[in-house]
């Protein structure tokens, strides 16, 4: 049983001082819930009882002011600090590597609707279902719908360019960014205004998308919202092949088409999410909702039934299912109590590569012992191209631990993604997971501008030192 | 095609044995695995459905980390101390979190036993032992209750105050007296009162709540009445609902008083109220007695009111936290806190807030809500004649 770290009282003392005794705490409990994310690995040991990662200390600021007040106190004496929002990276982001502060920035969590300009301006640390449920009472949509929506925060969206299911009407979180607030070291204020655009010198607001956490924190956002949409129509279709649905999708973004949502799931996922559907045995199906302005809609909707009139209309009922079901992440609960090792992993490509990115991947992947299962979804599109969730599961080996089952799984499918050309990451980000691969992705001279940026920014690197591998 | 048959696809390539023992882990094991664990592996999901977890702002007090918490203690892979026993303390036990949650689990129901297997060694937070010595002296969570009123004690229907309204709202008895007659009722009220045991259940100890529902159980039993009517969702939900499930019987039906009222409604002739109200679902009325719209299905036989809906209510209501729960015992600023949200989301429909719990309007009272229970609000708008 273990009785816990020695305490830094003098650090908890100093964090007191500076913004008050109700917002610092280096309580057993509160270190053990900052030492992880969501990131798997983290729950092999959790089920082992093992934690390694605690912070010294967890800090609750309310305000802005109080985030300056801690970087400066941690610039100045060299310690580390972890933003933290909802804890729902997969990647081990947000796991205080170094010991040192946590910053959960949680409390901060004001709302201000700005109706007439069509902008929302809200707190770093708020949630993001709280904040969908308010727009919508007030009838308007941020139309940002990550899996993580009901647990995850805004901080931790830009911080990881997080996506939502809807994102090929609403775009990603980039796309709905208007202002930033940010405190970088030693602890200055920076705040990007909410313009609809702007040419006043480099976009430095979007160096802090997928930064995690390793160039400044986030304080606050300006977010573009819209009206709530007035009309939604469900569809869905069997196609023959992968190759016959990816290319009916490439023809709808080439159209100018924006359906909401589209997904195009693999055969073995088709038969999870159609399986009420007789006639989609054998098939690749693809789930597709439109939203918004009526006359657009009933637009959209002759685009996308002119470019799948080579598969079969499968009717509403798989898109029900879906919208119903989207939100229940318990695979991680069911199954690996049981020692089955069960994650996802999404990379992008451009079409041209796309169904051999798919193919090579699944194979990759069941060329790992142990694997029991291995199957994908596509999930976000563009003009250019497209996002494969790949999702698998094994037992691994007598010889592999979960841990090293684990990481093959990810080393083959990150390699075989950069052989073609594909991006490692669409919208979980780098982390600590996929620190390793972030050099080959991005190359070395682009690596080395950005450890060049990170110093620039945080010279004595106290800003979620060690994720990314920097 | 079944539910589950893609798996049978999914692992076509793999070895036969293999298949054999994925196939039994991913269609039979996993309902072995049990919910204290499947809780503390999710990624938090009903998160923005807890007060708690909201207005605290802490990732200790979320659903999963209160069961992550709990996991390490039953393990025994951090000590029994109250430190770390203090988390699982911080719930409001209001269920939404079953409302939003996969398995539909209820976070308070996983971590009860935990709290109450180390509650029997001792540990437990000190204001707690005040409110046992309570109950165990004066059968009232709030100690003893001074007041003589005279109450009727023979009718058909036994009405149940609460400790909370004996306590603070000693004059909402004859409301619900008056009301309960006008509906046909003849109500009796015990003098000596005891308490339904409620928070000895919150805090896992069985053996309390076992021997005060059994006495509770035997003392109504012997009225030979066939209706108990409470003034809290609490009492209701713990007779009806929490006796059966230890096998102690009340002969007797059960219902919040609301329930009641909603029961005869036609009976009921409203005059017109012109004003614009919002409502406040108590969770364990939403939740537990599975009563989601029940205020607004009264309220709405009002003529001339508006019934304006908050952001949070019916099953996804927002407890305020002033239910016999362990938060009031715990941790008043945060109770505070959450109260000053709700309200601050209440104002936004309207100022005049109806809701179905003396524990309810207490709290927000207490902070500067204008707040009726729904029995007083209904009596108000009765028409007489």
């Amino acid at each position: 049983m273990s009785k816990g770290p020695a305490r830094n009282e003098k650090l908890l003392k100093d964090l007191a001082k500076l913004i008050g005794e109700k917002k610092v705490s280096n309580k057993i409990p509160d270190l053990i819930s900052y030492s992880h994310d969501y990131w798997p690995i983290s729950f092999f040991w959790f089920l082992e009882g093992s934690i390694p990662s605690m912070p010294d200390v967890v800090v609750f600021p309310e305000s802005v002011e109080d985030v300056v007040k801690v970087m400066r106190y941690a610039y100045e004496n060299n310690i580390p600090i972890y933003p933290y929002g909802g804890g729902t990276g997969v990647l081990g982001g947000a796991v205080p590597e170094y010991k040192g502060i946590v910053i959960d920035l949680k409390r901060l969590r004001e709302i201000k609707i700005h109706d007439y300009d069509l902008y929302v301006e809200v707190g770093a640390g708020t949630n993001g279902m709280l904040l969908e449920m308010y727009l919508n009472k007030k009838g308007y949509t941020l139309g940002h719908f990550p899996q993580s929506l009901y647990a995850s925060t805004v901080g931790g969206w830009i911080s990881t360019k997080a996506i939502g299911q809807f994102s090929t009407k609403y775009g990603g979180i980039e796309d709905m960014l208007l202002g930033l607030e940010v405190v970088v070291p030693p602890g200055e204020v920076l705040h990007f205004k909410p313009n609809p655009r702007a040419a006043v010198g480099p976009d430095l607001k979007r160096l802090f998308i997928e930064a995690e956490g390793l160039l400044g924190i986030i304080t606050k956002a300006y977010l573009k919202i819209w009206p709530y949409p007035e009309k939604r129509v469900l569809m869905s279709f069997g196609s023959d092949s992968l190759e016959d649905a990816l290319n009916s999708v490439r023809n709808i973004m080439r159209r100018g088409a924006k359906p909401a949502v589209i997904r195009i799931y693999d055969k073995i996922e088709t038969k999870k999410w159609f399986y009420m559907v007789k006639k989609a045995k054998n098939k690749v199906g693809t789930i597709i909702i439109l939203e918004g302005d009526p006359v657009l809609v009933e637009a959209e909707k002759r685009i996308v039934e002119e470019e799948f009139s080579n598969a079969i209309p499968l009717g509403e009922e798989p898109v029900k299912y879906w919208l119903e079901a989207r939100f229940n992440v318990k695979e991680l609960s069911e199954y690996l109590p049981l020692g089955i090792v069960i994650d996802t992993i999404e990379i992008s490509v451009p079409w041209s590569r796309a169904v051999d990115l798919y193919n090579d991947v699944i194979n990759a992947m069941r060329s790992v012992k142990g694997t029991l299962l291995a199957f994908a979804h596509a999930s976000h599109f563009y003009p250019q191209g497209v996002c494969f969730y790949f999702i698998f599961g094994g037992i691994p080996p007598k010889e592999s631990s979960p841990v090293e089952y684990y990481r093959e799984i990810w080393r083959v499918t990150m390699e075989t993604t950069i052989k073609h050309g594909g991006a490692i990451s669409h919208h979980h980000g780098i982390g600590r997971m996929r620190a390793e691969w972030i050099m080959q992705d991005l190359g070395k001279p682009t690596f080395s501008l950005f450890r060049k940026l990170k110093k620039t920014f945080d010279e004595r690197n106290i800003l979620n030192r060690g994720n990314m591998g920097l | 095609m079944g539910k589950d048959s893609w798996i049978l696809d999914a692992i076509k390539g793999s070895a036969f044995g293999t298949k054999l023992s994925a196939l039994k882990k991913f269609l039979f094991e996993k309902s072995k695995v049990e919910d204290l664990t499947k809780c503390a592996l999710c990624p938090n999901m009903c998160r923005f459905s807890c007060p708690i977890s909201i207005v605290d702002g802490k990732e200790t007090t979320s659903p999963a980390s209160k069961s992550r918490i709990a996991f390490l203690l039953r393990k025994g892979y951090i000590e029994k101390n109250i430190e770390n026993v203090l988390p699982l303390y911080y719930c409001l036990s209001c269920n939404v979190c079953s409302t939003w949650c996969p398995f539909e689990f209820s976070v308070g129901d996983v971590i009860r036993p935990i709290r109450g297997e180390i509650m029997r060694q001792g540990v437990y937070p000190e204001s707690l032992r005040d409110v046992l010595e309570n109950l165990r002296n004066y059968h009232c969570v709030y100690g003893e209750i001074e007041g003589n009123a005279q109450y009727p004690r023979d009718g058909d229907t036994l009405y149940i105050r609460g400790c909370l309204v004996r306590k603070f709202y000693p004059q909402a008895t004859d409301k619900a007296i008056e009301l309960l007659r006008i509906l046909g009722y003849n109500p009796l009220i015990l003098d000596n009162e005891k308490c339904c045991g409620y928070l000895t259940y919150e805090i896992g100890d069985d053996d309390t709540f076992i021997e005060i529902a059994t006495k509770n159980a035997e003392e109504i039993n012997s009225l030979g009445i066939n209706t108990i009517v409470t003034a809290c969702p609490e009492c209701a939900y713990t007779y009806r609902v929490l006796y059966p499930q230890y096998k102690i019987k009340i002969k007797a039906k059960v219902y919040h008083i609301t329930e009641i009222i909603k029961m005869h409604l036609d009976k009921l002739n409203f005059r017109e109220k012109k004003e614009t109200v919002t409502i406040h679902d108590p969770s364990k009325l939403a939740i537990n007695l599975d009563q989601p719209n029940i205020l607004t299905d009264i309220l709405s036989r009002i003529p001339g009111l508006e019934v304006k809906l908050p952001m949070r209510h019916g099953k996804n209501t927002f407890e305020c936290g002033n239910g016999n729960n362990l938060l009031t015992w715990i941790d008043a600023d945060l109770l505070e806190m959450i109260n000053l949200e709700r309200l601050k989301e209440l104002n936004e429909e309207s100022e005049i807030i109806i809701t179905a719990s003396y524990a309810c309007k207490k709290g927000l009272e207490d902070i500067g809500g204008k707040v009726y229970d729904i029995t007083e609000y209904v009596l108000d708008a009765i028409k007489k004649d």
